[in-house]
């Protein structure tokens, strides 16, 4: 009897020693070297399981810091080893290995006969999350390649081929998710992203930089981002999706505003979310457009984005100063240009100079006393008149009917959910 | 021709002077003695002494249509330069052209003219008309400046004005489109409903009196301005009236004159009946049948002071109602007065204009 009881007992406690090593492995996610905090994890976890699940191709993303002097090869094998992966002949895999010892990372495939990731591919994924990485920011790392996994496998399901090195898209192309639509809770993009390459690659830096610390400043995210294309999405569906699934809104407020360049038709389209709706109303919107769009058609886009990011500022400075918003009974106030002051000019001296000469002729009238006097009606006999038929007919009625302007006389801002399901404000035109 | 000799020239009955109708008093009033008479005295005097003359007064009231000259009597003036004619008594001595101003210079056969019926003699007088005249100056900001001391007063003088006066009925029958407009709003449209309605008035009206200028020298525009005239004041005609001023031939027929009254007329008969159109939006004739008929004719003299002046070469011509004292006559207007308080209203009222736009547009 006392034999089989420790026996039993030797058993039960391997058990308990092995499961409860296995618990750091949640799915998809190994963060060995603990570089991401828990919520990032969970989030993570639940983006490449869905990927995996929906492609029969499972997505993992391994962080270790192995100070044992091997190479990144060797800790990524050991890695495999310790989390089984890759173990048959059938499982396609993909496996993104980020050795912070190394300082180095890289991507392994395995069992995908029909290839869905060429070599031009991965090595296109491996540029694509180069500067992340170097910034140590590997939440946006490990997000960026949850998008693109999920963007090569949906091409190679709906066109029957990978991307090839004459296929590859740029990477605008991955910037909303294919399946489901999960938003991520810190940004992933930078706040700057010229696909459509409009700007110099100094300009590009500078706005980036402006953007990130303004969007401190005021606790709000400001974002910028063209494109050459929109895609089958619409102005105001690009906006909120880029704007929802990148992961922009201020860390503690979820405040936003971004503005998105579509060049194939010349779309412009702004976006806010959280207080910002408030912030920027449907009046606000049209007059920061007004300001900016002329640059634009110009062709002179980083002006143009420049001043929509100092009205931005300009903005969010105002509310923070007067706790008011600019709206149809608050307007911007712009020191009148001479334009103005020269048509107001104009208005007055032709009202003057009609009313001058009402007043002068009736002091001329004064002048002419001898009219011929057009009626008879000194002449008239008292009581004379007599009404011999007095008849008042209706004919006819004829209503008419005009639309009344209500948008121009209301103000505040107008809202819209977007496909992840928030909310949103803004608004747009083309230049 | 029917000659009646009571003509202007009336003696006074004390000192045997030619006697004149005075203004002031309404009564024949001597010159010579100023002791005043009532017309009817000086001329049942005047017949008397025609009677102790011996000399046949033919009177035919019914037909009593013309007055003609005897050669003590009347005497026609006419103008050489405008055409105007006047007849004055002995005594006037008409030197001047109340028309045109020019010197008189024919005095030509006094053919006789149309009897008045009635008559408003004189009320007010000479120097009655002189202030008026300066009256009339004031209060006009763009009168000349020098127009008042220098302006040179040629010639006041009284004259009777011819006048048909016409009693009318007049018929009218006028349509009428009138609109009721009704707007409203909701929260999404403006509505406006516009009913539409036809309206007739028939009926009639009548007049009387309406003065019709009878004298073609004398402008109508003029004579016009000085109405009304109280018709109260009128009395039968007597040639005495007339003594101490100058009368105006009848030139114009009635016929010419009809068509004057029947404008005034129609005018009037539109007025009234519009007035009956009530409760509408809009109202618009769009048929206007007015009918007139002349039921009577008076023919009457009516007095006119009428003054000429001239200034910087160019003359004016006021006059004043004898009855009333209404007093007409345009002025001239100095340019550079105009200019220059077109000037300060223009731009007192740009500033406050601008002011306006600048603080409650901006």
């Amino acid at each position: 009897m006392k034999k089989l009881f420790s026996i039993v007992v030797s058993l039960l406690l391997v058990v308990c020693l092995v499961v409860p090593a296995s618990a750091e492995t949640t799915g998809y996610v190994f963060d060995d070297a603990n570089v991401l905090e828990s919520e990032d994890i969970a989030e993570l976890n639940q983006r490449l399981s869905l990927i995996s699940s929906s492609y029969n191709f499972e997505t993992y993303f391994i962080t270790g810091n192995e100070q044992d002097g091997k190479e990144i090869k060797d800790h990524l094998n050991a890695a495999c080893d310790t989390y089984k992966l890759g173990k048959d002949d059938t499982t396609k895999t993909i496996i993104l290995y980020l050795s912070i010892s190394d300082d180095d990372y890289m991507i392994r495939t395995i069992n995908q006969e029909d290839k869905v990731f060429t070599n031009a591919g991965l090595t296109y994924i491996i540029n694509k999350i180069g500067e992340e990485f170097s910034a140590k920011n590997y939440y946006a790392v490990a997000w960026k390649y949850a998008n693109m996994c999920d963007g090569f496998l949906d091409y190679a399901q709906r066109e029957g081929t990978p991307y090839e090195e004459d296929t590859l898209p740029e990477y605008s192309a991955f910037f909303m998710p294919c399946v489901g639509n999960q938003i991520p809770h810190k940004r992933i993009l930078p706040y700057f992203i010229d696909e459509a390459d409009l700007v110099g690659s100094y300009s590009e830096s500078e706005l980036n930089q402006k953007l990130e610390k303004l969007s401190k400043e005021y606790q709000c995210d400001i974002a910028i981002v063209t494109v050459d294309s929109l895609g089958s999405r619409t102005p105001v569906e690009y906006a909120d999706d880029y704007f929802d699934y990148n992961g922009f809104g201020y860390d503690t407020t979820q405040d936003g505003v971004a503005l998105i360049i579509g060049m194939e038709n010349r779309d412009w389209h702004i976006t806010t979310t959280g207080a910002a709706i408030h912030t920027f109303t449907d009046y606000g919107i049209t007059y920061i457009g007004d300001q900016f769009v002329s640059y634009l058609s110009d062709g002179q886009y980083a002006d143009g984005f420049n001043e929509f990011a100092d009205q931005c500022a300009s903005f969010l400075s105002y509310e923070d100063s007067t706790g008011k918003v600019y709206d149809t009974n608050n307007k911007v106030k712009t020191p009148a240009s001479l334009e103005d002051i020269l048509k107001d000019i104009g208005i007055a001296l032709i009202i003057g100079l009609i009313i001058g000469l009402v007043l002068v002729s009736r002091l001329k009238a004064q002048l002419k006393s001898v009219r011929f006097q057009p009626d008879a009606n000194n002449y008239l006999r008292p009581g004379s008149m007599v009404l011999t038929n007095q008849q008042d007919l209706f004919l006819y009625t004829n209503v008419t009917k005009t639309a009344r302007q209500s948008e121009s006389s209301g103000g505040g801002s107008s809202t819209h959910s977007s496909s992840s399901g928030s909310s949103h404000g803004g608004g747009g035109g083309h230049f | 021709m029917i000659i009646i000799s009571e003509l202007l020239e009336y003696k006074c009955p004390s000192c045997g002077g030619a006697i004149e109708f005075d203004t002031a008093s309404q009564q024949m009033k001597c010159p010579y003695c100023r002791t005043e008479f009532a017309v009817e005295s000086v001329k049942q005097y005047d017949e008397a002494l025609k009677q102790q003359q011996g000399e046949n007064i033919q009177w035919n009231s019914q037909a009593a249509e013309f007055i003609s000259a005897d050669e003590s009597g009347m005497r026609s003036y006419r103008c050489q330069s405008c055409g105007g004619e006047v007849i004055g008594d002995e005594t006037m001595a008409a030197s001047s052209c109340p028309y045109c101003g020019n010197p008189i210079v024919v005095i030509e056969q006094f053919a006789g003219m149309l009897k008045p019926d009635v008559v408003i003699p004189f009320k007010l007088d000479k120097e009655a008309a002189k202030t008026a005249l300066r009256n009339h100056y004031n209060g006009k900001r763009l009168l000349p400046k020098f127009f008042k001391s220098e302006n040179h007063l040629d010639e006041i003088r009284g004259i009777y004005v011819p006048f048909g006066l016409f009693n009318a009925d007049a018929n009218a029958n006028i349509d009428y489109r009138c609109t009721k407009v009704r707007t409203w709003s909701d929260s999404r449209y403006n509505y406006t409903e516009t009913s539409y309605y036809s309206a007739l008035r028939a009926g009639s009206l009548a007049f009387d009196n309406i003065p019709v200028d009878g004298s073609e020298k004398m402008p109508d525009d003029l004579m016009e301005s000085i109405e009304p005239y109280n018709y109260k004041d009128a009395v039968d005609f007597q040639t005495a009236y007339l003594s101490g001023f100058l009368a105006d031939k009848y030139d114009v027929g009635a016929e010419e004159s009809i068509p004057r009254a029947n404008n005034r007329i129609r005018t009037s008969a539109a007025e009234v009946f519009r007035s009956t159109v009530t409760g509408y939006t809009t109202v618009t004739p769009t048929t206007t049948n007015v009918q007139t008929t002349s039921t009577e004719v008076h023919y009457a003299l009516l007095p006119v002071w009428i003054l000429n002046t001239s200034w910087k070469d160019k003359k004016y011509m006021f006059a004043m109602n004898g009855q009333t004292g209404k007093f007409v006559g345009d002025l001239p207007c100095d340019k550079g007065l105009w200019w220059r308080w077109f000037g300060i209203y223009s731009g007192i009222a740009s500033v406050i204009a601008y002011l306006i736009v600048h603080f409650f547009f901006n």
